[in-house]
């Protein structure tokens, strides 16, 4: 054990347990917990120290540090300030703790750690990529930051998380501690009354047992009292030292301190020094010093008198000022905590500008919590001595940053005080910027409170003409007015085009795509497409160029378009790599995965979703858990359904309340295609009566092809014919979504064949399959050709043409197989048991190569058999159809649709009727 | 015990005293055994004896540094506070 520990061998041998970072390990948050003093960090202190790991140490610190202060510490090599965006800082700081392939993180301290680091390690520890890392923190019992009180419970709900709360020692280890610190053998009753006095508390057993050593104190005083008592003996000069930094932080600068002295630097020396001396300080280097203890400060600070605590903060604030001149963006919010505690006194102004710089500060850094924190402040501080003008910027820049930190409703309500006080100033101005600080976002009262704004913004247009308009579309649309948005979205782009604000034309151009985002307006996405990924050339900027790509590709994906899509991958792969940003990555490997998805690379699908996913998992971006459904949903309809699609659904009190419909159509398909239909009746029930459906234009085609899918295994008859209406005119299109195709939903003649043979359509039915089935073949989807050909089967057997079903799903079943659709297999052997035919499948696939006369030799190659095999299965089939020679099976198999039917080439030759209307 | 707090403000004056005395009205200061103001080569130096350090601070905040800003006057950080328990009295 540590020499500086005793009575803590238990808790060290559960700390290194429990805290090894094996390099295989899931990432793990391990907590110390208890009051001050109790020996937290020395405990984690004694791991790291005889640890082989890599161990990366931070102090979480109070308001006043730096943005993410925590990381800067930890990856000091990661700087927030020069990362593109969150997503990219999140990424690196992981690449280079996974790098590590086992590392110790400790965060001391954590219950003062600021909220953007907080999230940050959230993110970390829930992501696998981030293998054999351990975060160790000390938290600090009954006290607690705003980023704790936020993160804190959250982080401690993790799947991985061991806690372990320190008590006081007990009396043996008391007696060690005394007699090592004050270096004699203690009587019973001093070790007693100590232990009493300090309730085992190692910090208070310290300070008692100098007391003890120099011969002055008593074990019955409490550990502030101790404190104090330490610092009295000091000289007078060390004492104001210690006061005067005690009101700075844990760790300051000598040369702030002598300026809240009003000494030279060199003068305060000899006191530090003696501070030193008396174990109150440590030095850090760098003309910095830390105190020993959280405690010793606390005690300290709370020791000045408030008058002179307010002189000492203006002192200490106007020293940050003039000496970080150069580097104020560092020591804004040092600066800014200074001035707000000076605040009380009346000096306002300087507490509001500074808390505002700090809070513009922080948003660059990208600690947007802090920087909503510190508005809050400037307001708070500001009062009412603000005037309505400057408390409604204060406000709209709050909402700005709580918008970057996901907090919608904050921003919301920030918002609308905001337009509150702008209307008192008669600032329309305020009004636009209210209006375009929140994006549209399907919520009605949101929605129909932003489209207000645009629209009294919109009554005095300036410069923001085009991008208010391009908003007012977007709320009228999501609003439910799709025909509404048309005008002000037409006239956004005019202006934009007329403009030279590429802000604006894209605001333009990406509110027209939302409203032309439903399937008939294919033709005009396109165009769209086309003039986005052309601006984004000519502005040079790889993420706006990004997007032109992906609206190409929903439209390529409409079209069924699977090559163009990889062409057009291979663009968006560069447009992605330019950028360096996660959230762009994921864009790249969703359509990615969707292409497998579509190929019927399942497994690859899978792999690349899973990667997809784990890019933004924990950041609460709204799109990811939405696109992973998707995938999974779709991947399940041909490999068997994950758990993870069942449910529950998706919150529906936060975000789009459109995403309702998709959290029980997911769900409800999952579960119906695995044959629980109770439970799918009940999601599909909670849905409505698919009439009622308020199906957004971009979802509409999964929506349909979802909600058919379930009523037809429900056996509800009247939705199905209702949803083959509503299909009815799309026969040729393909299930995609208009807005961002996170996964392949098949050809909508697949769908429709699906319902016709439902309603026992069976000419119908045979008419859609078959073209479906030929589509599949065409554009390169084998897995849901597979799924036609046993629709298509199912259909013939109906039509007591078993033969032909069975040549249908003999020639299905290999793919099937091989592409890993279990339950298309296991669906596949069913129907041929069902009487589509004599023979096995194994037998049918040989019967359809002896049609076309290959020899067994050539037989056994192909299917990769031994001759003697091959051998056997002609005699079987010999023996079951009662034929003496192969010329009688080959003939046998024409007859029954097989060689010169579709079983064998029809993937091919059924008329395809996509091909029409392609382009 | 007494607590004793000494303010010295180099450069204000017994105008802006009144000022602030008169934004904190006739009310009787809670905890305040005696206070003593004058002014020294330039410096406004005021003394105050209390009951006790609490009572010092909740006057600060509750009644002093309202009645600062209520007559717009912002403590400068060139002033000097000394403060102490006293080790004894004499009447």
């Amino acid at each position: 054990m540590s020499g500086s520990l005793f009575g803590r061998a238990d808790e060290l041998t559960w700390l290194r347990s429990v805290a090894d970072p094996g390099a295989l390990a899931p990432p793990r948050l391990v907590v110390v917990e208890g009051e001050a003093g109790i020996g937290k960090t020395s405990l984690v202190r004694a791991l790291a120290d005889d640890t082989a790991t890599r161990v990366r140490w931070a102090q979480g610190a109070d308001d006043g540090a730096p943005p993410f202060w925590v990381w800067r510490q930890l990856v000091p090599e990661v700087r927030a300030d020069q990362a593109e965006d969150r997503f990219a800082l999140f990424g690196a700081l992981r690449d280079v703790v996974a790098a590590e392939r086992g590392c110790l993180l400790v965060v001391d301290d954590v219950q003062w750690a600021d909220e953007p680091s907080l999230l940050a390690l959230r993110l970390l520890l829930r992501d696998p990529a981030c293998r054999g890392v351990v975060c160790c923190a000390t938290r600090r019992t009954g006290e607690a930051g705003s980023g704790w009180e936020r993160v804190g419970p959250d982080l401690l709900s993790g799947a991985d998380v061991e806690r372990r709360r320190l008590a006081g020692l007990d009396e043996a280890a008391v007696a060690d501690l005394l007699r090592a610190a004050v270096g004699r053998e203690l009587a019973g009753d001093e070790v007693r009354q100590a232990a009493r006095a300090s309730s085992g508390n190692p910090l208070f057993l310290r300070e008692l047992a100098r007391l003890l050593a120099a011969g002055t104190g008593q074990a019955g005083e409490n550990l502030a009292e101790i404190v104090m008592a330490r610092v009295r003996r000091l000289d007078p000069p060390a004492q104001r030292l210690l006061r005067a930094a005690a009101l700075l932080a844990e760790e300051f600068e000598l040369t702030v301190v002598a300026r809240l002295l009003d000494l030279p630097t060199a003068g305060c020396l000899p006191a530090a020094s003696q501070a030193l001396s008396a174990g109150l300080l440590v030095d850090v280097g760098g003309g910095r010093f830390r105190f020993t203890h959280g405690m010793v400060r606390t005690v300290l600070a709370a020791e000045t008198p408030l008058q002179q605590a307010v002189v000492l903060h203006i002192r200490a604030a106007q020293a940050l000022e003039d000496l970080h001149r150069d580097g104020l963006s560092q020591v804004s919010a040092e600066i800014a905590r200074h001035w707000a505690a000076a605040a009380v006194a009346g000096e306002r102004r300087p507490a509001v500008e500074w808390a505002r710089r700090a809070a513009v500060d922080a948003t660059r850094a990208l600690a947007y919590e802090d920087a909503s924190r510190l508005y809050a402040s400037a307001l708070a501080h500001g009062g009412t001595a603000l005037a309505a003008g400057e408390r409604a910027e204060l406000l709209l820049a709050q909402a700005g940053v709580e918008v970057a930190a996901g907090r919608f409703a904050d921003a919301f309500a920030a918002c609308r005080r905001a337009v509150e006080l702008a209307d008192g100033a008669g600032r329309t101005d305020l009004v636009a910027t209210a209006a375009l600080t929140l994006d549209a976002v399907g919520d009605g009262t949101w929605d129909r409170t932003v489209q207000s704004w645009c629209l009294r913004a919109l009554d005095a247009p300036g410069d923001d003409e085009a991008r208010l308009l391009a908003r007012l579309a977007e709320t009228r649309f999501y609003s439910g007015d799709v025909a509404g948005a048309d005008a002000p979205a037409a006239r956004a782009l005019a202006l934009a085009e007329s403009g030279a604000d590429p802000d604006a034309l894209v605001a333009a151009l990406r509110a027209r795509q939302l409203i032309c985002s439903g399937p008939e307006h294919r033709d005009r996405r396109a165009e769209l497409a086309r003039r986005m990924t052309v601006l984004g050339e000519e502005v040079r900027r790889p993420a706006v160029e990004m997007w032109g790509r992906l609206w190409a590709i929903d439209v390529l994906w409409e079209h069924g378009e699977l090559g163009g899509i990889e062409a057009e991958t291979t663009r968006l792969r560069w447009c992605v790599e330019q950028q360096r940003s996660p959230l762009a990555a994921w864009h790249l490997l969703v359509c990615r995965a969707a292409l497998a998805q579509a190929r019927g690379e399942l497994a690859q699908a899978t792999a690349l979703g899973d990667e997809a996913f784990a890019l933004v998992a924990g950041t609460g971006h709204p799109a990811a858990f939405g696109a992973r459904m998707a995938l999974l949903g779709a991947i399940g309809h041909h490999a068997g359904h994950h758990p993870e699609t069942f449910g529950p659904p998706v919150d529906l009190a936060d975000g789009q309340l459109r995403a309702a419909l998709f959290a029980r159509l997911g769900p409800a398909a999952a579960l119906a295609e695995s044959g629980r239909l109770d439970e799918a009746a009940h999601h599909y029930r909670l849905a409505g009566p698919p009439q009622t459906w308020d199906i957004p234009p971009y979802f509409r085609m999964p929506a349909l092809a979802a909600g058919a899918s379930v009523a037809i295994l429900l056996g509800l008859r009247a939705d199905v014919a209702w949803f083959r209406a509503a299909l009815a005119d799309q026969r040729s299109e393909h299930v995609v979504g208009g807005g961002g195709a996170a996964s392949y939903g098949g050809p909508v003649a697949l769908v429709l064949g699906r319902c016709a043979a439902a309603l026992d359509d069976l000419d119908a039915a045979a008419d859609l399959l078959g073209s479906a089935l030929a589509t599949c073949e065409r554009i390169g989807a084998p897995a849901f050709g597979v799924e036609a050909a046993c629709e298509l089967a199912e259909v013939r057997l109906r039509r007591h043409l078993p033969d032909a079903a069975g040549a249908l799903l003999t020639r299905a079943r290999p793919p099937a197989e091989r592409m890993g659709m279990t339950p298309w297999v296991h669906r596949i052997d069913q129907l041929l048991g069902r009487g589509a035919g004599p023979l096995t499948a194994r037998e049918r696939e040989v019967a359809e190569l002896v049609a076309l006369g290959r020899s067994n030799r050539e037989i056994a190659e192909q299917l990769v058999l031994s001759d003697r095999t091959v051998g056997n299965h002609v005699q079987h089939i010999l023996t079951k159809l009662g034929f003496g020679n192969r010329s009688q099976i080959a003939a046998w198999v024409t007859a029954r649709g097989g060689r010169s039917g579709e079983m064998s080439s029809g993937m091919s030759r059924t008329p395809d009727v996509d091909h029409r209307r392609r382009p | 015990m007494s607590y004793v707090h000494i303010t010295r403000s180099a450069g204000t004056d017994m105008d802006t005293y009144e000022r602030v005395d008169r934004e904190l009205g006739a009310a009787p200061v809670e905890g305040q055994t005696s206070h003593h103001v004058g002014v020294v080569d330039g410096t406004l130096v005021i003394v105050d004896v209390w009951r006790s350090r609490a009572d010092a601070d909740r006057f600060a905040a509750e009644r002093l540094f309202p009645a600062f800003e209520r007559a717009g006057f912002t403590p400068d950080a060139a002033t000097d506070i000394t403060a102490f328990e006293a080790a004894g009295a004499r009447a």
